[in-house]
């Protein structure tokens, strides 16, 4: 699992994930995504357009990461899923907790509004 | 220089502190302990103010000082100061004057206030030739360490690599038991969680499958007649180990509760989720589906935490109707707002289909998954049969799919079907 960080207009943090958010991709990426998106309590896009395949441990991590980062007063934006992925991402309705949109201007417009 | 014709021959006394050393080394199976022996013994043998071991953090590719009389954890990466040189070219460096080299790192004197003077330290290489770390001796009590000292610090390392290979297998293998022991525990936790037994309910036929995983996962179900009808439960709590267990206890214990209590479906979730969200530690949640079953109507009201697809066959069209969660997983926040239950009615010989991602996620040798359609193929062609029957031709379906690549999650599946003939009881007359 890669993951690059980048910072989109000065006051977004924005993670693009690029293998599988499985238990092993999850788990490799764990501490160093919690380090970037919670402790940094700014808001955040993930990119999940390079992501083929996401299972519960993956959901773990984005939940936790989202729920961490919304105790600091901010928000997470996850946007470009695929199907595959975006379809387990709404069979869990996480959509509930973390919105799902497509693009990356539709994520930054998500947050502004 | 010790009393030996050649340096490269340890003397009488020297063997002789030598073995004792060896033999005091055999017994720790600590790595405190084992540590401070060696140092204790490098000071003794070799005559030195102070001594130290730093051992290897392959990971990070440091020197990590574990054991020294004054101070403790420093780390340096491999390559600074004289244990970094030493740990990079694998070889004895005798310094006699530290100030004078410039390999020397100060900056441990300034913590410790120690001043050192003249330094010898060794490569420690177990038997299999690994490199495991590196000690170090600090200011010969007189004079400057010397080609004597060299071959008793080489016979002394030696032992010390030796013990500490040892005392870090003894280390893994005992953690290694221990996580066998917390899986073990695990399993019997997560098994006391499910059903002695099916309940009976005429015009119903039920059935449950659960295999878990080597790596005990957390998935549960439940199947069981309360006063606000026949109870279906569906869960899987995240990670491995006891805690997911725990998890899914946990919710079990507060479900039954708040439904003997006389909660209504809606209550119950509610409570549950919030208990879990207010009891469970970040990141952990439950994704679970709690319906109840009123026989007599045929009707079945669920919500669903991040468990879905709930799989419907319709008998009648011969295909699923496919429902997503209802909810974010359990215990992963307060519930604000609840949305409303789905009903879905059952007509003669429909299934309710609950299974965990450990069926949905099942991936073969090249990583394809099971998925659903798969599992609607199973159903459409073998809905006719009693539940049993259906759960295992769906079980076969997963095993000729993956064609032996190994099951990595728990395998749990319940089927409600509703029987062809017309029988039926309420659930009060069955209590």
């Amino acid at each position: 699992m890669d993951m690059q960080v980048s910072e989109i207009g000065g006051n977004v943090t924005c993670i693009r994930l690029t293998g599988r958010l499985d238990a092993p991709g999850a788990g490799s990426i764990d501490t160093r995504f919690t380090a970037t998106v919670v402790a940094q309590a700014r808001d955040a896009v993930i990119d999940l357009s390079g992501v083929s395949f996401v299972a519960s441990m993956g959901i773990r991590l984005l939940i936790a990461s989202a729920r961490g980062l919304s105790l600091k007063g901010a928000n997470m934006v996850l946007f470009g899923a695929q199907d595959l992925v975006y379809t387990a991402l709404d069979q869990a309705a996480l959509d509930q907790i973390i919105p799902i949109v497509a693009t990356e201007s539709e994520a930054i417009a998500r947050l502004a509004g | 220089m010790h009393p030996a014709d050649d340096p490269h021959t340890l003397s009488r006394d020297d063997m002789a502190a030598i073995l004792a050393v060896t033999r005091a080394l055999a017994a720790p199976f600590d790595l405190g302990t084992m540590l401070a022996e060696v140092t204790a013994a490098a000071c003794r043998v070799l005559r030195a103010e102070r001594s130290s071991v730093w051992l290897h953090d392959a990971n990070n590719d440091e020197m990590v000082l574990e054991v020294a009389s004054d101070i403790r954890q420093v780390r340096v990466p491999v390559g600074s100061g004289l244990v970094g040189a030493c740990a990079r070219e694998r070889r004895l460096v005798n310094v006699p004057d530290c100030y004078a080299d410039p390999r020397f790192d100060a900056s441990v004197d300034r913590r410790s206030g120690f001043r050192t003077r003249c330094s010898l330290t060794l490569p420690l290489v177990d038997h299999e030739g690994g490199f495991v770390g590196v000690m170090q001796v600090l200011n010969k009590a007189q004079g400057v360490f010397d080609a004597a000292d060299e071959t008793l610090a080489q016979a002394l390392a030696a032992q010390c690599a030796v013990a500490l290979a040892r005392v870090q297998l003894t280390a893994a293998l005992l953690e290694s038991e221990k996580m066998r022991q917390e899986l073990e525990l695990a399993r019997v936790v997560q098994m006391s969680t499910l059903p002695a037994q099916l309940p009976v309910l005429p015009g119903y036929d039920m059935h449950a499958t659960f295999l878990p995983a080597s790596q005990t996962g957390g998935d549960t179900y439940d199947l069981a007649l309360t006063a606000q009808g026949l109870l279906v439960v569906l869960g899987d709590a995240t990670g491995h180990g006891i805690a997911p267990a725990l998890s899914v206890t946990q919710m079990h214990a507060m479900l039954r509760m708040a439904l003997r209590l006389g909660a209504d479906l809606e209550t119950a979730f509610r409570q549950v989720n919030d208990q879990l969200a207010a009891t469970l530690p970040a990141g952990h949640f439950v994704t679970a589906f709690i319906g109840l079953l009123d026989a007599a109507a045929h009707r079945l009201r669920f919500l669903s935490g991040g468990q879905g697809p709930i799989l419907h066959f319709c008998a009648a069209e011969g295909a699923c109707v496919a429902y997503k969660a209802t909810s974010f997983p359990m215990g992963a926040m307060p519930l604000a707002k609840l949305r409303p239950a789905i009903e879905i009615s059952l007509a003669p010989d429909d299934v309710l289909v609950l299974l965990t991602d450990g069926i949905y996620e099942y991936e073969d040798a090249t990583g394809a998954q099971f998925g659903v359609q798969r599992v609607e193929q199973v159903l459409r062609e073998h809905h006719r049969g009693d539940s049993a029957t259906l759960a295992r031709h769906l079980l076969q379906a997963v095993r000729d799919f993956a064609r032996g690549a190994p099951q990595d999650d728990d395998v749990t599946m319940v089927l409600l079907k509703r029987s062809a003939n017309k029988g039926h009881a309420t659930v009060a007359q069955l209590l």
